[in-house]
């Protein structure tokens, strides 16, 4: 059935990291990208490593879901290191047969890439996806991109569009259930023959489903209109989006694990 | 008929939502006549709806149409689709087609039928709910509320079903509307061994037009029988959040008042649930002239 | 008797040049501050155009409805461009799909739109949404996403957003029609607490007859016209005009009254099923006794 599935990629959680303020949780996600891309050594992304378990640990995220979150990108991965282990020379050859020589310094960087893949996905989903509602995430975008609406870019009207588009996707896929159902029951068969033939059998539930929403459409704009709507200007937010100390601590300890990736980056590059 | 043997049906198994809209319901839909199925929101009959014509498929427990198991393979569940027709709720919502006729013969086509048979199907069709041949030739979306709701029933009906199942036929429509809809969807089964289910949480609708009823509460069946065998339940029907017929309710009322009062009352006039009868009671009771009222048909 | 809404030679058509058939046909209402007035027809009588008129999601062809707003201070017009918005604020309406009504994802939100849109300060919107949700009982929900909530349970989200609102007037625009025996029960008990203990004047459309029956006034419309206009007595009591217009009375007022046409010695007109008993019981009480 089509309601099982889950909206989005959100677990509800009461973690540290969940409770961050949605504008951090941005700007902290490419704070996070530009650490992951900072690290050059072996032992700076041990740190980055550390820092991204420890995130895993305290967002209660479980490592099998991080897993399954890999597994879209595992070709990527398969094959960035394929290309750096045969295309990388260097100067210590670890073997060579027929006309390929891998070097170390091959093996060496395929691992980083690869590292720094994982690093990057896992990061970034344990930070934002998985533990920031859409919802919030919608809001905190128009919030920081609120500066961009004085040189005419609709940052509002994109962002009440994002939330009624959230709004309504289940309803949406609700109605999709019901018609497939009601189709199904006069004889409709989407699960047998080619792909014509499926393409084909759609169009009783697209068509009912474009003019529902449609009809949904107008409705909800005079709804809007009854209830005062009229666009951004003027208008302000039940909620006020506060930094916390929480806000400050974890962004001070991302500012200081940078500094540590470059100190380590230079410090201790001869060590491997 | 449609048998219901030991069935269960659970949403979300496996899942954190899991949850049982189904337990372990035994009982049978006969022939010729119509059964309502009452109950609130949640209490299971729109997916009993589902799991008659193997929309969906029991987790436990077996459903047996004219004695063979509905699920037994695929085909013999598509085929099933053919023979108990279900009208959900709302039914104007599929509509999709360019006109109305095409519209009405989308079911009879996926059953395979030549053209003259679709032909016939789809006119014997809109005459029984109504629809007039101008209306068979314009688009679905230009009409009104009503007529949609029959056109969308017609589409059901020209699979000539044995078995009709209507979820919340008349929602939404006014009294006028309700009242023509159901009397002629009850006609469906007259003069033929058809059934007809009505599911509904209207006690009003349901008395009147049903033969048989069986409420349904939390997934289970709370009581079945003849309309008065299970309006004599109304302290159970009442306690599990069901309102009974308007009709049931004063007689409820009038019979217990009596009670205080010392006023003879017979026990039996208070599963009353239409007009006629309990007008009929008490105009004896009161021993009015029966020709000024008694105009009415049983 | 000071009015809140009035309307003067209403008329409205779906035809943009005014020639087609009229929905709405030279109307003269007024509705009394603080009433509770049901407006009732079959489908496609008039009804719910009316209402789209009364709180400006429409505008008449011809004739004007006259608001009489309390926040604004004046009397405002319905056509008018610069009064719109004050009308709206005056006049809220809560629509019949649940479902196309709701613009947020969570319960707070959703009730908090209005007066967001109103500029209403952070602390201030707070204690409105608190109030409102307070007010139709789903205060525990509010952190609620929407759409898990039934179906009479939205229908009160969308009473709690209006209510934010602060509105002198609320219309109900077939608000019940979607809903549960349930969920009807619950919408119209908030209905009635609304005038009650608010104070918000009610317009309720419905062709409901037994949630018709607890208004203070009827108003039945057939071809865009009112054709009965009184208490909810009065109106049941003729029955054959309402039976023409495609309306039915609820039962316990067809059962009583065809009692007293037999001959009983019956009130006439009962409104809901506990008159009805108390009026059989009595009757039967008379001939006990005699």
């Amino acid at each position: 059935m089509l309601k099982d599935i889950t909206l989005g990629q959100y677990f509800p959680g009461n973690s540290v990291i969940h409770k961050l303020d949605p504008r951090i949780k941005i700007i902290l996600t490419i704070f996070y990208i530009v650490i992951v891309f900072s690290a050059k050594s072996l032992a700076s992304f041990g740190v980055v490593a550390i820092l991204t378990l420890a995130l895993i640990f305290v967002s209660k995220i479980s490592f099998v879901t991080i897993l399954k979150s890999l597994k879209p990108i595992l070709f990527i991965m398969i094959f960035t290191a394929v290309m750096n282990i045969f295309w990388t020379s260097g100067e210590n050859v670890l073997f060579s047969f027929w006309k390929i020589t891998v070097y170390s310094e091959g093996v060496r960087f395929a691992i980083l890439m690869v590292l720094r893949l994982v690093l990057l996905i896992s990061g970034t989903f344990v930070i934002l996806t998985y533990t920031t509602s859409p919802v919030a995430l919608t809001d905190a975008i128009e919030r920081l991109t609120k500066p961009l609406s004085k040189i005419g870019v609709p940052t509002h009207e994109f962002a009440m569009m994002m939330s009624i588009a959230l709004r309504f996707i289940p309803t949406l896929i609700e109605e999709t259930d019901k018609i497939m159902c009601a189709q199904k029951a006069r004889g409709a068969d989407f699960e047998t023959g080619g792909l014509i033939h499926r393409a084909k059998a759609l169009v009783p539930i697209l068509i009912p489903l474009f003019i529902s929403s449609f009809r949904r459409a107008d409705e909800l704009a005079a709804a809007m209109e009854c209830r005062l709507y009229h666009g951004g200007d003027g208008r302000t937010r039940l909620k006020v989006l506060k930094l916390e100390a929480r806000d400050y601590i974890v962004s001070l300890i991302f500012i200081a694990i940078l500094a540590a990736v470059i100190l380590v980056n230079t410090q201790f590059e001869a060590l491997i | 008929m449609i048998e219901f043997s030991n069935v269960s049906y659970v949403y979300g198994k496996h899942t954190p939502f899991e949850r049982a809209a189904v337990n372990n319901v035994s009982f049978k839909i006969e022939d010729g006549l119509v059964t309502g199925i009452i109950g609130h929101t949640g209490s299971g009959k729109s997916t009993v709806a589902q799991l008659m014509n193997a929309l969906l498929t029991p987790t436990s427990g077996k459903v047996l149409l004219d004695g063979a198991d509905i699920n037994a393979s695929r085909e013999i569940s598509y085929k099933t689709r053919f023979k108990v027709g279900i009208v959900f709720q709302y039914p104007e919502y599929q509509l999709f087609e360019e006109t109305v006729e095409k519209d009405i013969a989308y079911g009879p086509t996926n059953m395979g039928l030549d053209e003259t048979e679709i032909k016939r199907r789809v006119e014997m069709a809109a005459d029984f709910v109504g629809i007039s041949k101008e209306i068979l030739k314009s688009s679905p979306f230009e009409l009104s509320g009503g007529q949609k709701r029959r056109a969308a029933i017609a589409g059901v009906i020209a699979m000539e079903p044995k078995i009709l199942v209507l979820d919340e036929p008349a929602a939404g429509l006014d009294p006028r509307g309700r009242s023509e809809i159901l009397g002629r969807l009850t006609k469906y089964r007259q003069g033929s061994d058809k059934s007809i289910v009505i599911i509904s949480h209207s006690m009003e609708d349901v008395a009147e037009y049903s033969d048989r009823i069986l409420a349904m509460n939390d997934g289970g069946i709370l009581c079945s029988g003849t309309p008065s065998e299970v309006f004599s339940h109304y302290d159970e029907l009442c306690r599990s959040g069901l309102a009974l017929p308007q009709i049931t309710n004063i007689m409820n009322l009038v019979m217990k008042k009596c009670k205080e009062r010392g006023i003879p009352f017979d026990n039996s006039a208070a599963s009353f649930f239409t007009v006629d009868d309990a007008y009929k009671y008490l105009a004896q009771r009161l021993e009015l002239k029966s020709e000024e009222g008694g105009n009415t048909v049983c | 008797m000071e009015y809140i809404i009035k309307s003067e030679a209403l008329s409205f058509s779906y035809d943009e040049d005014g020639n087609g058939k009229k929905t709405v046909e030279n109307l003269d209402f007024q509705i009394e501050r603080g009433s509770f007035t049901a407006i009732i027809g079959h489908n496609g009588s008039g009804k719910s155009t009316i209402a789209k008129l009364m709180c400006g999601v429409l505008e008449p062809s011809s004739g004007e409805i006259y608001i009489d707003s309390k926040s604004a201070g004046r009397i405002l017009r319905v056509s008018c461009d610069e009064d719109i918005f004050d009308v709206r604020k005056t006049v809220g309406m809560v629509f019949q799909n649940p479902d196309n009504q709701l613009v947020a994802t969570v319960v707070e939100e959703d009730v908090a739109f209005a007066p967001e849109n109103l500029g209403v300060p952070s602390a201030e919107i707070r204690k409105k949404v608190d109030s409102a949700l307070k007010a139709v009982g789903l205060y525990e929900y509010r952190t609620h996403d929407t759409h898990k909530l039934s179906g009479g349970q939205k229908q009160r989200v969308a009473i709690a957003g209006i209510l934010a609102m602060s509105p002198e007037c609320v219309i109900f625009d077939e608000s019940t029609a979607m809903l549960d025996p349930r969920g009807r029960d619950d919408v119209m008990k908030i209905i009635k607490e609304m005038r009650d203990s608010l104070g918000i004047t009610v317009i309720l459309i419905t062709h409901y007859m037994n949630e018709a029956a607890l208004a203070d006034r009827i108003m039945v419309v057939n071809d865009g016209k009112i054709i009965l206009d009184g208490s909810p007595r009065n109106v049941f009591e003729k029955n054959e005009v309402l039976s023409e217009c495609g309306l039915e009375v609820p039962q316990s007022t067809e059962l009583v009254r065809k009692l007293y046409d037999s001959g009983a010695e019956i009130t006439k007109t009962v409104l809901d099923t506990e008159e009805a008993a108390q009026a059989i019981v009595d009757a039967l009480e008379k001939k006990y006794k005699k």
